[in-house]
Protein backbone atom coordinates (compact mmCIF):
# COMPACT_ATOMS: atom_id res chain seq x y z
CA UNK A 1 0.00 0.00 0.00
CA UNK A 2 2.69 2.51 1.01
CA UNK A 3 4.82 1.44 -1.95
CA UNK A 4 1.90 2.03 -4.33
CA UNK A 5 0.94 5.40 -2.86
CA UNK A 6 4.54 6.60 -2.97
CA UNK A 7 4.95 5.29 -6.50
CA UNK A 8 1.78 7.05 -7.56
CA UNK A 9 2.94 10.34 -6.10
CA UNK A 10 6.31 10.15 -7.82
CA UNK A 11 4.72 9.05 -11.07
CA UNK A 12 2.13 11.82 -10.98
CA UNK A 13 4.83 14.45 -10.83
CA UNK A 14 6.51 13.18 -13.97
CA UNK A 15 4.09 15.02 -16.25
CA UNK A 16 4.74 18.23 -14.37
CA UNK A 17 7.77 20.46 -14.21
CA UNK A 18 9.16 19.40 -10.91
CA UNK A 19 12.43 18.70 -9.19
CA UNK A 20 12.56 15.00 -8.51
CA UNK A 21 14.47 15.52 -5.27
CA UNK A 22 11.70 17.73 -3.95
CA UNK A 23 9.00 15.22 -4.86
CA UNK A 24 10.96 12.41 -3.23
CA UNK A 25 11.45 14.50 -0.11
CA UNK A 26 7.73 15.20 0.04
CA UNK A 27 6.63 11.59 -0.31
CA UNK A 28 9.13 10.37 2.27
CA UNK A 29 7.81 12.83 4.81
CA UNK A 30 4.20 12.00 3.94
CA UNK A 31 4.78 8.29 4.35
CA UNK A 32 6.36 8.62 7.79
CA UNK A 33 3.72 11.05 9.04
CA UNK A 34 0.92 8.86 7.73
CA UNK A 35 2.39 5.74 9.32
CA UNK A 36 2.80 7.51 12.66
CA UNK A 37 -0.78 8.79 12.61
CA UNK A 38 -2.22 5.29 12.20
CA UNK A 39 0.17 3.86 14.79
CA UNK A 40 1.96 1.94 12.07
CA UNK A 41 5.52 0.67 11.96
CA UNK A 42 7.84 3.46 10.81
CA UNK A 43 10.44 0.94 9.69
CA UNK A 44 7.98 -0.76 7.36
CA UNK A 45 6.88 2.61 6.02
CA UNK A 46 10.49 3.58 5.34
CA UNK A 47 11.29 0.25 3.66
CA UNK A 48 8.19 0.42 1.43
CA UNK A 49 8.77 4.08 0.62
CA UNK A 50 12.33 3.67 -0.58
CA UNK A 51 11.34 0.57 -2.51
CA UNK A 52 8.45 2.38 -4.18
CA UNK A 53 10.63 5.33 -5.07
CA UNK A 54 13.32 3.12 -6.62
CA UNK A 55 10.82 1.09 -8.65
CA UNK A 56 8.97 4.15 -9.91
CA UNK A 57 12.13 6.09 -10.68
CA UNK A 58 13.37 3.20 -12.76
CA UNK A 59 10.05 2.72 -14.54
CA UNK A 60 9.80 6.42 -15.32
CA UNK A 61 13.43 6.66 -16.40
CA UNK A 62 14.41 9.24 -13.81
CA UNK A 63 17.58 9.51 -11.74
CA UNK A 64 17.21 6.78 -9.15
CA UNK A 65 20.28 7.77 -7.15
CA UNK A 66 19.06 11.35 -6.71
CA UNK A 67 15.64 10.04 -5.69
CA UNK A 68 17.21 7.72 -3.11
CA UNK A 69 19.32 10.53 -1.68
CA UNK A 70 16.33 12.82 -1.18
CA UNK A 71 13.99 10.14 0.11
CA UNK A 72 16.46 8.72 2.65
CA UNK A 73 17.08 12.14 4.11
CA UNK A 74 13.41 12.97 4.37
CA UNK A 75 12.62 9.66 6.04
CA UNK A 76 15.06 10.50 8.84
CA UNK A 77 13.92 14.12 9.10
CA UNK A 78 10.27 13.12 9.32
CA UNK A 79 11.05 10.37 11.83
CA UNK A 80 12.75 12.89 14.08
CA UNK A 81 9.77 15.19 13.68
CA UNK A 82 7.31 12.52 14.88
CA UNK A 83 9.63 11.33 17.67
CA UNK A 84 10.42 7.99 16.07
CA UNK A 85 13.48 5.76 16.32
CA UNK A 86 16.11 6.99 13.83
CA UNK A 87 18.04 3.73 14.00
CA UNK A 88 14.97 1.66 13.16
CA UNK A 89 14.21 3.81 10.11
CA UNK A 90 17.86 3.90 8.99
CA UNK A 91 18.05 0.11 9.20
CA UNK A 92 14.80 -0.34 7.26
CA UNK A 93 15.88 2.14 4.62
CA UNK A 94 19.12 0.25 3.98
CA UNK A 95 17.17 -2.99 3.86
CA UNK A 96 14.71 -1.44 1.41
CA UNK A 97 17.48 -0.31 -0.93
CA UNK A 98 19.05 -3.77 -1.01
CA UNK A 99 15.62 -5.31 -1.46
CA UNK A 100 14.82 -2.96 -4.34
CA UNK A 101 18.15 -3.79 -5.93
CA UNK A 102 17.03 -7.38 -6.29
CA UNK A 103 14.02 -6.47 -8.47
CA UNK A 104 15.48 -3.57 -10.44
CA UNK A 105 18.68 -2.73 -12.30
CA UNK A 106 19.82 -0.50 -9.46
CA UNK A 107 23.56 -0.27 -8.83
CA UNK A 108 23.14 -1.43 -5.25
CA UNK A 109 26.67 -0.68 -4.09
CA UNK A 110 26.50 2.92 -5.27
CA UNK A 111 22.97 3.22 -3.87
CA UNK A 112 24.12 2.01 -0.46
CA UNK A 113 26.80 4.68 -0.35
CA UNK A 114 24.34 7.41 -1.24
CA UNK A 115 21.78 6.11 1.23
CA UNK A 116 24.27 5.86 4.09
CA UNK A 117 25.52 9.35 3.36
CA UNK A 118 22.03 10.81 3.30
CA UNK A 119 20.97 8.98 6.47
CA UNK A 120 24.02 10.22 8.38
CA UNK A 121 23.74 13.77 7.09
CA UNK A 122 20.07 13.99 7.94
CA UNK A 123 20.67 12.44 11.38
CA UNK A 124 23.31 15.07 12.06
CA UNK A 125 21.02 17.85 10.92
CA UNK A 126 18.21 16.81 13.29
CA UNK A 127 20.66 16.48 16.19
CA UNK A 128 20.49 12.69 16.29
CA UNK A 129 23.21 10.26 17.36
CA UNK A 130 25.26 9.80 14.18
CA UNK A 131 27.56 7.23 15.77
CA UNK A 132 24.68 4.99 16.78
CA UNK A 133 23.02 5.34 13.38
CA UNK A 134 26.35 4.61 11.65
CA UNK A 135 26.66 1.35 13.62
CA UNK A 136 23.09 0.40 12.71
CA UNK A 137 23.69 1.17 9.03
CA UNK A 138 26.88 -0.86 8.67
CA UNK A 139 25.43 -3.80 10.60
CA UNK A 140 22.39 -3.90 8.32
CA UNK A 141 24.59 -3.57 5.23
CA UNK A 142 26.62 -6.63 6.24
CA UNK A 143 23.54 -8.69 7.09
CA UNK A 144 21.38 -7.71 4.11
CA UNK A 145 24.20 -7.78 1.58
CA UNK A 146 25.18 -11.26 2.70
CA UNK A 147 21.56 -12.44 2.54
CA UNK A 148 20.91 -10.94 -0.89
CA UNK A 149 24.07 -12.19 -2.52
CA UNK A 150 25.62 -8.85 -3.48
CA UNK A 151 29.36 -8.40 -2.89
CA UNK A 152 29.46 -7.89 0.86
CA UNK A 153 33.01 -6.54 1.00
CA UNK A 154 32.30 -3.97 -1.73
CA UNK A 155 29.15 -2.96 0.14
CA UNK A 156 31.10 -2.55 3.39
CA UNK A 157 33.84 -0.49 1.72
CA UNK A 158 31.45 1.91 0.00
CA UNK A 159 29.22 2.30 3.05
CA UNK A 160 32.15 2.94 5.41
CA UNK A 161 33.55 5.52 2.99
CA UNK A 162 30.20 7.32 2.82
CA UNK A 163 29.68 7.24 6.59
CA UNK A 164 33.06 8.88 7.26
CA UNK A 165 32.61 11.53 4.58
CA UNK A 166 29.04 12.35 5.66
CA UNK A 167 30.08 12.56 9.31
CA UNK A 168 32.64 15.15 8.30
CA UNK A 169 29.99 17.07 6.38
CA UNK A 170 27.89 17.47 9.53
CA UNK A 171 30.87 18.26 11.77
CA UNK A 172 30.90 14.94 13.60
CA UNK A 173 33.80 13.09 15.24
CA UNK A 174 35.44 11.29 12.33
CA UNK A 175 37.89 9.23 14.36
CA UNK A 176 35.13 7.88 16.56
CA UNK A 177 32.75 7.11 13.72
CA UNK A 178 35.53 5.35 11.78
CA UNK A 179 36.43 3.15 14.74
CA UNK A 180 32.80 2.42 15.66
CA UNK A 181 31.99 1.54 12.05
CA UNK A 182 34.89 -0.92 11.85
CA UNK A 183 34.00 -2.33 15.27
CA UNK A 184 30.37 -2.93 14.27
CA UNK A 185 31.39 -4.42 10.92
CA UNK A 186 33.49 -6.96 12.77
CA UNK A 187 30.61 -7.77 15.13
CA UNK A 188 28.22 -8.30 12.22
CA UNK A 189 30.74 -10.47 10.38
CA UNK A 190 31.31 -12.63 13.46
CA UNK A 191 27.54 -12.98 13.97
CA UNK A 192 27.19 -14.27 10.41
CA UNK A 193 30.25 -16.51 10.52
CA UNK A 194 32.13 -14.39 7.95
CA UNK A 195 35.87 -13.76 8.00
CA UNK A 196 36.19 -10.90 10.49
CA UNK A 197 39.62 -9.96 9.12
CA UNK A 198 38.30 -9.51 5.58
CA UNK A 199 35.33 -7.49 6.83
CA UNK A 200 37.57 -5.29 9.01
CA UNK A 201 39.95 -4.71 6.09
CA UNK A 202 37.05 -3.64 3.84
CA UNK A 203 35.64 -1.28 6.48
CA UNK A 204 39.05 0.22 7.24
CA UNK A 205 39.83 0.69 3.56
CA UNK A 206 36.47 2.40 3.08
CA UNK A 207 36.97 4.65 6.10
CA UNK A 208 40.40 5.68 4.79
CA UNK A 209 38.93 6.48 1.36
CA UNK A 210 36.36 8.67 3.05
CA UNK A 211 39.15 10.35 5.02
CA UNK A 212 41.12 10.96 1.82
CA UNK A 213 38.16 12.91 0.45
CA UNK A 214 38.34 15.18 3.50
CA UNK A 215 42.08 15.83 3.73
CA UNK A 216 45.53 14.66 4.73
CA UNK A 217 45.09 15.50 8.42
CA UNK A 218 41.97 13.36 8.57
CA UNK A 219 43.77 10.47 6.88
CA UNK A 220 46.44 10.59 9.59
CA UNK A 221 43.83 10.77 12.35
CA UNK A 222 41.84 7.82 10.98
CA UNK A 223 45.03 5.83 10.37
CA UNK A 224 46.11 6.38 13.97
CA UNK A 225 42.67 5.48 15.32
CA UNK A 226 42.32 2.30 13.31
CA UNK A 227 45.89 1.00 13.68
CA UNK A 228 45.01 -1.09 16.69
CA UNK A 229 43.24 -4.20 17.84
CA UNK A 230 39.57 -3.49 17.17
CA UNK A 231 37.00 -5.97 18.43
CA UNK A 232 39.53 -8.82 18.37
CA UNK A 233 41.01 -7.97 14.96
CA UNK A 234 44.56 -6.58 14.64
CA UNK A 235 44.54 -3.83 12.02
CA UNK A 236 47.72 -2.46 10.50
CA UNK A 237 47.62 0.51 8.12
CA UNK A 238 50.73 1.34 6.03
CA UNK A 239 49.95 4.12 3.62
CA UNK A 240 47.14 2.77 1.47
CA UNK A 241 47.78 -0.83 2.46
CA UNK A 242 45.59 -2.37 5.13
CA UNK A 243 46.11 -5.67 6.88
CA UNK A 244 43.55 -7.06 9.26
CA UNK A 245 43.89 -10.41 11.00
CA UNK A 246 41.65 -11.85 13.66
CA UNK A 247 43.56 -12.38 16.90
CA UNK A 248 43.67 -15.93 18.22
CA UNK A 249 41.10 -16.48 20.93
CA UNK A 250 42.63 -16.16 24.38
CA UNK A 251 42.73 -19.28 26.48
CA UNK A 252 40.52 -19.16 29.51
CA UNK B 1 -1.93 23.53 -17.73
CA UNK B 2 -0.42 21.46 -14.96
CA UNK B 3 1.39 23.33 -12.24
CA UNK B 4 3.32 21.82 -9.43
CA UNK B 5 5.45 24.06 -7.31
CA UNK B 6 7.80 22.35 -4.92
CA UNK B 7 9.78 24.58 -2.66
CA UNK B 8 11.57 22.53 -0.06
CA UNK B 9 14.84 24.07 1.01
CA UNK B 10 17.02 21.11 0.03
CA UNK B 11 16.93 17.39 -0.59
CA UNK B 12 15.73 15.63 2.51
CA UNK B 13 14.66 18.81 4.25
CA UNK B 14 11.05 18.40 5.35
CA UNK B 15 10.78 21.65 7.26
CA UNK B 16 8.60 23.35 4.66
CA UNK B 17 6.24 20.43 4.18
CA UNK B 18 3.84 21.20 6.98
CA UNK B 19 0.20 21.49 6.04
CA UNK B 20 -2.73 21.85 8.35
CA UNK B 21 -5.47 20.25 6.32
CA UNK B 22 -6.26 17.90 9.18
CA UNK B 23 -6.96 20.64 11.65
CA UNK B 24 -8.39 23.53 9.67
CA UNK B 25 -12.14 23.97 9.35
CA UNK B 26 -13.45 24.79 5.90
CA UNK B 27 -16.46 27.00 5.24
CA UNK B 28 -19.76 25.02 5.35
CA UNK B 29 -20.24 25.11 1.57
CA UNK B 30 -16.69 23.98 0.87
CA UNK B 31 -16.85 21.30 3.54
CA UNK B 32 -19.99 20.04 1.88
CA UNK B 33 -18.25 20.02 -1.51
CA UNK B 34 -15.30 18.11 -0.04
CA UNK B 35 -17.56 15.47 1.50
CA UNK B 36 -19.53 15.21 -1.74
CA UNK B 37 -16.33 14.66 -3.72
CA UNK B 38 -15.49 11.62 -1.61
CA UNK B 39 -18.96 10.18 -2.16
CA UNK B 40 -18.82 10.88 -5.89
CA UNK B 41 -15.54 9.01 -6.18
CA UNK B 42 -17.03 6.14 -4.24
CA UNK B 43 -20.19 6.03 -6.39
CA UNK B 44 -18.36 6.29 -9.70
CA UNK B 45 -15.68 3.77 -8.81
CA UNK B 46 -18.08 1.22 -7.34
CA UNK B 47 -19.66 0.77 -10.75
CA UNK B 48 -16.43 0.52 -12.67
CA UNK B 49 -13.60 -0.81 -10.58
CA UNK B 50 -14.75 -4.39 -10.12
CA UNK B 51 -14.81 -5.22 -13.80
CA UNK B 52 -12.00 -2.89 -14.71
CA UNK B 53 -9.09 -4.54 -16.46
CA UNK B 54 -6.83 -1.76 -15.26
CA UNK B 55 -7.62 -0.77 -11.70
CA UNK B 56 -4.96 1.95 -11.62
CA UNK B 57 -6.35 3.67 -14.71
CA UNK B 58 -9.93 3.40 -13.45
CA UNK B 59 -8.94 5.10 -10.21
CA UNK B 60 -6.94 7.76 -12.05
CA UNK B 61 -9.86 8.62 -14.32
CA UNK B 62 -12.46 8.89 -11.57
CA UNK B 63 -10.40 10.79 -9.01
CA UNK B 64 -9.01 13.12 -11.67
CA UNK B 65 -12.47 14.02 -12.96
CA UNK B 66 -13.99 14.52 -9.51
CA UNK B 67 -11.05 16.64 -8.35
CA UNK B 68 -11.20 18.88 -11.42
CA UNK B 69 -14.97 19.21 -11.23
CA UNK B 70 -14.94 20.07 -7.52
CA UNK B 71 -12.18 22.64 -7.84
CA UNK B 72 -13.90 24.26 -10.81
CA UNK B 73 -17.18 24.45 -8.90
CA UNK B 74 -15.70 25.83 -5.67
CA UNK B 75 -13.28 28.56 -6.55
CA UNK B 76 -12.76 29.56 -2.93
CA UNK B 77 -11.73 26.06 -1.82
CA UNK B 78 -8.09 26.37 -2.79
CA UNK B 79 -7.85 29.76 -1.09
CA UNK B 80 -8.82 28.33 2.29
CA UNK B 81 -5.95 27.06 4.37
CA UNK B 82 -5.91 23.28 4.09
CA UNK B 83 -8.79 23.26 1.61
CA UNK B 84 -6.93 21.51 -1.18
CA UNK B 85 -5.40 19.00 1.19
CA UNK B 86 -8.83 18.16 2.60
CA UNK B 87 -10.27 17.67 -0.88
CA UNK B 88 -7.44 15.35 -1.92
CA UNK B 89 -7.83 13.43 1.32
CA UNK B 90 -11.56 13.04 0.68
CA UNK B 91 -11.17 11.75 -2.87
CA UNK B 92 -8.42 9.35 -1.79
CA UNK B 93 -10.51 7.99 1.03
CA UNK B 94 -13.45 7.57 -1.34
CA UNK B 95 -11.30 5.49 -3.67
CA UNK B 96 -9.73 3.39 -0.91
CA UNK B 97 -13.12 2.75 0.72
CA UNK B 98 -14.45 1.57 -2.62
CA UNK B 99 -11.56 -0.81 -3.09
CA UNK B 100 -12.15 -2.15 0.39
CA UNK B 101 -15.88 -2.69 -0.10
CA UNK B 102 -15.61 -4.19 -3.60
CA UNK B 103 -12.59 -6.37 -2.96
CA UNK B 104 -10.49 -4.54 -5.55
CA UNK B 105 -6.72 -4.27 -5.06
CA UNK B 106 -6.34 -1.52 -2.46
CA UNK B 107 -2.70 -0.75 -3.24
CA UNK B 108 -3.30 -0.30 -6.97
CA UNK B 109 -6.43 1.72 -6.31
CA UNK B 110 -4.51 3.99 -3.96
CA UNK B 111 -1.78 4.41 -6.56
CA UNK B 112 -4.29 5.44 -9.20
CA UNK B 113 -6.11 7.72 -6.79
CA UNK B 114 -2.89 9.50 -5.79
CA UNK B 115 -2.00 10.04 -9.45
CA UNK B 116 -5.50 11.16 -10.41
CA UNK B 117 -5.97 13.61 -7.54
CA UNK B 118 -2.56 15.24 -7.89
CA UNK B 119 -2.82 15.57 -11.64
CA UNK B 120 -6.41 16.81 -11.40
CA UNK B 121 -5.44 19.41 -8.82
CA UNK B 122 -2.43 20.41 -10.92
CA UNK B 123 -4.73 21.29 -13.83
CA UNK B 124 -6.62 23.83 -11.76
CA UNK B 125 -4.22 25.21 -9.21
CA UNK B 126 -0.71 25.09 -7.85
CA UNK B 127 0.16 21.88 -6.09
CA UNK B 128 2.83 22.48 -3.46
CA UNK B 129 5.29 20.02 -1.98
CA UNK B 130 3.28 20.14 1.21
CA UNK B 131 0.15 19.00 -0.61
CA UNK B 132 2.07 16.22 -2.34
CA UNK B 133 3.39 15.07 1.02
CA UNK B 134 -0.06 15.27 2.54
CA UNK B 135 -1.56 13.23 -0.28
CA UNK B 136 0.77 10.33 0.46
CA UNK B 137 0.05 10.74 4.14
CA UNK B 138 -3.71 10.61 3.49
CA UNK B 139 -3.40 7.52 1.33
CA UNK B 140 -1.47 5.70 4.03
CA UNK B 141 -3.93 6.79 6.67
CA UNK B 142 -6.76 5.40 4.57
CA UNK B 143 -5.31 1.90 4.38
CA UNK B 144 -6.84 -0.95 6.38
CA UNK B 145 -5.21 -1.53 9.73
Amino acid sequence: MTRNAVGGAIESTMVLTVQLEDAATAVGAGAIRGAREIGGDLGSAARDTIHGVVETAETEGINTIDAIRATSGSLIAATAEVGGDLGEVAKATINGVIDAGESTSLNTIEALGVTASSLITSTGKVGGDTISVARTIIHEVVESAQASGINTLDAIRETARSIVKATSDVGGDIGTVARETVDETISAAKDLGLDAGDAAKAATTGALRGAEEIGETTVHAVTDTLSAVVNGVRIVVRGREVEAVEEPAKKA
Amino acid sequence: MLTLVLSVSGPGDTSSLEVDSMTTEQSPENKSAIDRAGREVQDALTGTIKGAGNVVQAAIDVTHDVTVKTLNATGSLVKETGGLGSLLSSTLNGAINTARSTGANIGLTAKGAVIGTIQGAGEITTVTAAVLSDTVRSAIKGQPR
